[in-house]
């Protein structure tokens, strides 16, 4: 079985897919902000399933980011600790491309997705996904009127963002789908697996899109 | 179902990311088999720990270090026998590296987890090497903790003084800055203190009642005299570093070991202790061996390998609570503060 971690954003989660790509048990937490204290035990009730049923954990996916730093990081350590431990492979899924993949794949009729998430006050990480052009590089975007023109018959907003991206680009009237949940990483993440699209366990670390800068402090001196 | 209790020759794996410095160890039958350090040089051009490069780094570094550590001791990753993690006090988004590691590597190889105070694994830093005659007072010195604890017996510990402001090692690192040193400070004054005149310049003392500490005034202090003695001389510190710097460590020190001494008086110690990373200044190293000499009690200081933040100290205090089979659930969370 492939376990399918998510961590990224306000909401963790965890799902655990079968050799036939079959969502066979899910968790999500019910309170936002809940990552260290949930996805631990969410993953002992799932290691508890995979030996009731007499199956075997294969591999481990996790989105990559971009996101909470801390959720990143409690996920990251998490996945890597699990692959060491069992000497499993780890797969690293693009959260923004699977949202967007998810979105068009669940919603037919949309041509373009606006993958999002919340990067605090007027920003966003995005990567729109259209169906006849493909998919735009990540970015973090400060979303002002006017930024992106919005079809509301044809686009699909996706991710954490919905409500504050609808108000600034007045998009009122489009579709919006709240994630990520680990179930809407499910089917990049097989895709990934199938592939053997690996990662290292030991070199791994989250796409967090920003440098850090840090200021140097001039306190304290002559 | 929960764990049995760990006996004395269990094979315990230490976790060691509460600050900046990822460490590994094994404790093997009662030895430290391997201790493996990475250290983060990204915060030496900034003068302290930046937090969010140091959680990156831990990222990075923690499982190559946990396989350093392995290899070191000759033994696979499911030859282990417990996980003893640090839980706090440190910076929550290094010590959330380290715990999250540690719960995946437990659900892993369903093998128990022991959360440990960071700040008893340093005393437990004594038990690697000495057979402690309790009761002991503790003199932990460090960046972020300056303490002193009465140690009734391993696991037993009461504080009896602390600092109220900046830590001994905050003193020596905004000290070192204040001089345009590097960081970390304990080391830099310590190498220029060894050719200079520790009476050069008188710096006061704190006046705290009782066994607490204070160190945020001889730091105004020593900002305040070299600004003087500047506007007299531009030249001042560059003749006189050695000489500034062996006054003010000789002043950090004496305001340590005065504490200690008042302590002695009011608790019948059977032995002291002195642990932390600034308990590798060789100077404190000397007169706190001076001052056991003097009272006539056995003296523990650990090796310089066991002073600064190190996983086998954490191995060896989880080996005291897995016997006591204290171990922590997965829920439970890291801590900012002790």
């Amino acid at each position: 079985m492939l376990l399918v971690l998510e961590s990224s954003a306000g909401t963790p989660s965890l799902c655990l897919v079968n050799a036939d790509g079959h969502i066979v048990f899910q968790r999500m937490a019910e309170h936002e902000k809940s990552h260290a204290e949930c996805l631990p035990v969410f993953i002992q009730e799932a290691l508890d399933f995979i030996s009731e049923t007499k199956g075997a954990l294969l591999a481990v996916a996790l989105n990559e980011g971009p996101g909470s730093y801390t959720g990143l990081r409690i996920g990251t350590s998490l996945a890597k600790g699990l692959c060491f431990g069992l000497q499993i492979p780890l797969i690293a899924v693009p959260g923004l491309q699977a949202l967007g993949q998810w979105a068009l794949n669940s919603f037919p009729k949309k041509e373009r997705c606006f993958a999002m998430i919340d990067a605090r006050r007027d920003e966003v990480y995005v990567q729109i996904y259209s169906r006849n052009k493909g998919l735009t590089p990540v970015e973090a975007q400060i979303i002002t009127s006017g930024l992106w023109e919005i079809d509301t018959d044809l686009d699909v907003f996706m991710g954490n963002a919905n409500t504050k991206a609808v108000a600034l680009l007045h998009a009122e009237g489009v579709a919006c789908e709240e994630g990520p949940y680990a179930v809407q990483l499910v089917s990049l993440a097989l895709q990934k697996w199938r592939a053997e699209e690996y990662v290292s366990v030991a070199y791994f670390e989250p796409f967090y899109l920003k440098e850090f800068q840090a200021g140097i402090s001039k306190k304290f001196s002559l | 179902m929960s764990n049995p209790p760990l006996s004395a020759n269990s094979t315990i794996l230490g976790i060691e990311s509460s600050c900046d410095d990822t460490s590994a160890a094994l404790l093997i039958n009662g030895k430290i088999a391997a201790n493996i350090t990475a250290s983060q040089d990204v915060h030496r051009k900034y003068g302290g720990v930046v937090p969010e490069l140091a959680s990156r780094a831990h990222q990075s570094h923690i499982i190559p270090v946990i396989q350093t550590a392995l290899d070191t001791a000759g033994i696979t990753i499911h030859q282990i026998d417990a996980i003893a993690v640090t839980q706090g006090p440190g910076l929550m988004g290094s010590l959330i590296v380290g715990v999250n590691t540690a719960k995946g590597l437990s659900l892993a190889l369903k093998k128990p987890l022991i959360g440990v105070n960071h700040l008893h694994a340093h005393i437990a830093a004594l038990y690697i090497e000495h057979d402690v005659v309790f009761p002991m007072l503790c003199l932990l010195v460090s960046g972020g903790h300056t303490q002193l604890i009465w140690a009734e017996a391993p696991g037993i510990y009461s504080l009896v003084g602390q600092t109220i402001d900046d830590a001994v090692g905050e003193a020596f690192d905004k000290g070192s800055k204040i001089m345009g040193m590097g960081y970390p400070g304990g080391p830099e004054i310590a190498h220029w203190s060894e050719t200079g005149n520790d009476q050069f310049q008188k710096f006061p003392d704190s006046q705290t009642d009782s066994l607490d500490f204070s160190f945020s005034g001889i730091k105004t202090s020593l900002l305040y005299f070299l600004q003087k003695s500047q506007q007299r001389d531009p030249e001042f510190l560059a003749t006189h570093r050695a000489d500034v710097c062996a006054s003010y460590q000789k002043a950090l020190i004496d305001m340590l070991l005065k504490r200690v001494k008042k302590a002695l008086k009011e608790f019948p110690a059977a032995s002291i202790g002195l642990m932390g990373g600034v308990s590798a200044n060789r100077l404190l190293r000397s007169e706190f061996a001076t001052l056991g000499q003097t009272h006539q009690i056995p003296t523990y200081i650990p090796s310089f390998e066991y002073c600064t933040d190190n996983a086998a100290m954490i191995a060896q205090a989880g080996l005291y609570l897995g016997q006591q089979a204290q171990y922590m659930s997965m829920g439970a969370l890291p801590y900012t503060r002790a």
